[in-house]
């Protein structure tokens, strides 16, 4: 047996093979608001109605969707982020104890002692400084620090998300094309080929951007943009401030991102060449909205890349894909 | 005629295998037998810290947590 864990800016996912060779997939908002400790009447009323709760240093805090649906309701209280970017983000060293205890709580039970944990990582970002090493070295220590009730530790390994997207989608094209991950803080890029990475990047402007961007051109939260963007068919005409703010800033980041790939594609691709048309599974948790992928294949393939693009394909489960991929590398690598 | 120069404070960043020494030096510059003191210790700054220097880089500890029900 083996795990897999994607390790997104906006959303945990944790995969499993279940005794009939099914996945099993587990995901929640990587997100969490403070609850100060003063009234515990509402704490003790949340954590009664099954919200995931956690107390620490005299100060509680609710977690994941819950954590988010508050801060949607309540603009007051403030959605706090342990990841920014595509990677954790410094400045909140508080936020990546409460991470570690969100991620040890999604990781099902080891079978047996140092079982493979294969967990994602970005690629550094072609557009702003990041520290996908740095990133890389602080899961790596929450995951060695697990331990199952069994007593149980794994022996955790990275693996670029976009590599992950290759292996969950294209085993029946040899491993071969390119993978896009579409997260909240990245849009990550590889092309594989048999399943070894060629090359691989990441572009800073990927689903906060499009939240931040169109609460500002609407006066709303991004919070609020964050929930009212999963309603919206891309394709359709906009029928309120709201939607028409969201659909544009989603446009203006898919051609962004896709001259990003373009250069991208064109530095790194210099010692690439491909006599076949290259297929591109677009995934992620941006990539799941309706209309997505239709607006993606249209403006890429206007792009005139520097390499031949065949198929644009929408995986079945968007959201899954990174850590399906990473549980199929986990399972690739042997225990 | 020489004088040894020995700096009033040094600081030493180190980040990503890169290291930043900043030196603070005060001169003395005698012109016409006049002793004028020109303290240059802000300006012989090798880079200025941003908010981003103050973040230390480290790895924090972890402990084993204890699981909630999280996830679905």
């Amino acid at each position: 047996m083996a795990i897999g864990v994607d390790c997104g800016t906006y959303t945990l996912v944790s995969a499993k093979r279940s005794m009939t060779g099914d996945f099993i997939l587990k995901k929640e908002i990587n997100a969490f608001i403070d609850l100060p400790l003063e009234n515990r009447f509402v704490f003790n009323m949340m954590k009664a109605a099954g919200v995931p709760l956690i107390e620490k240093d005299d100060m509680g805090y609710a977690l994941g969707e819950a954590a988010v649906n508050m801060a949607y309701t309540l603009p007051s209280l403030e959605l706090k982020r342990p990841m920014k970017d595509g990677c954790v983000n410094p400045k909140e060293k508080d936020a990546f104890q409460i991470m570690s205890i969100m991620l040890h709580s999604l990781v099902d039970a080891p079978s047996k002692d140092g079982e493979k944990l294969f967990y994602s990582v970005p690629a550094n970002a072609i557009n702003q400084e990041t520290d996908a090493d740095y990133h890389s070295k602080v899961l790596q220590a929450i995951f060695k620090s697990y331990e199952s009730e069994d007593g149980y530790k794994v022996d955790p390994k990275p693996i670029n998300e976009a590599l992950a997207v290759v292996y969950a989608e294209l085993g029946k094209k040899a491993y071969t094309g390119v993978g896009i991950s579409c997260g909240g803080g990245q849009v990550n890029v590889c092309y594989a080929m048999y399943g070894n990475p060629i090359f691989q990047f990441s572009i800073v402007n990927s689903g906060d951007w499009i939240d931040k961007q169109a609460a500002k051109a609407c006066g709303e939260s991004p919070t609020f943009i964050n929930k009212e963007k999963t309603k919206i068919d891309l394709r359709k005409e906009p029928q309120n401030l709201v939607e028409r703010a969201i659909i544009t800033q989603y446009r203006l980041m898919i051609e962004k991102t896709i001259q990003g790939i373009k250069e991208g594609l064109s530095n790194a691709s210099k010692s690439v060449k491909s006599e076949h048309p290259v297929d591109f599974i677009v995934a992620g948790g941006t990539a799941s909205a309706t209309g997505f992928t239709e607006i993606f294949a249209d403006v890429i393939k206007q792009a005139n890349l520097s390499i031949h693009v065949g198929d644009v394909i929408r995986p079945v489960e968007p959201l899954y894909s990174v850590a399906k991929g990473c549980l199929i590398a986990a399972e690739a690598s042997g225990n | 005629m020489a004088n040894l120069i020995n700096p009033s404070g040094v600081q030493v960043i180190t980040k990503d295998g890169e290291m930043t020494v900043s030196l603070k030096i005060d001169l003395n510059i005698n012109l016409n037998g006049t002793a004028v003191n020109i303290p240059i210790n802000e300006t012989a700054k090798v880079k200025n810290m941003d908010d981003d220097d103050k973040v230390e880089w480290m790895v924090p500890d972890f402990a084993n947590s204890k699981k909630i029900n999280f996830g679905k």
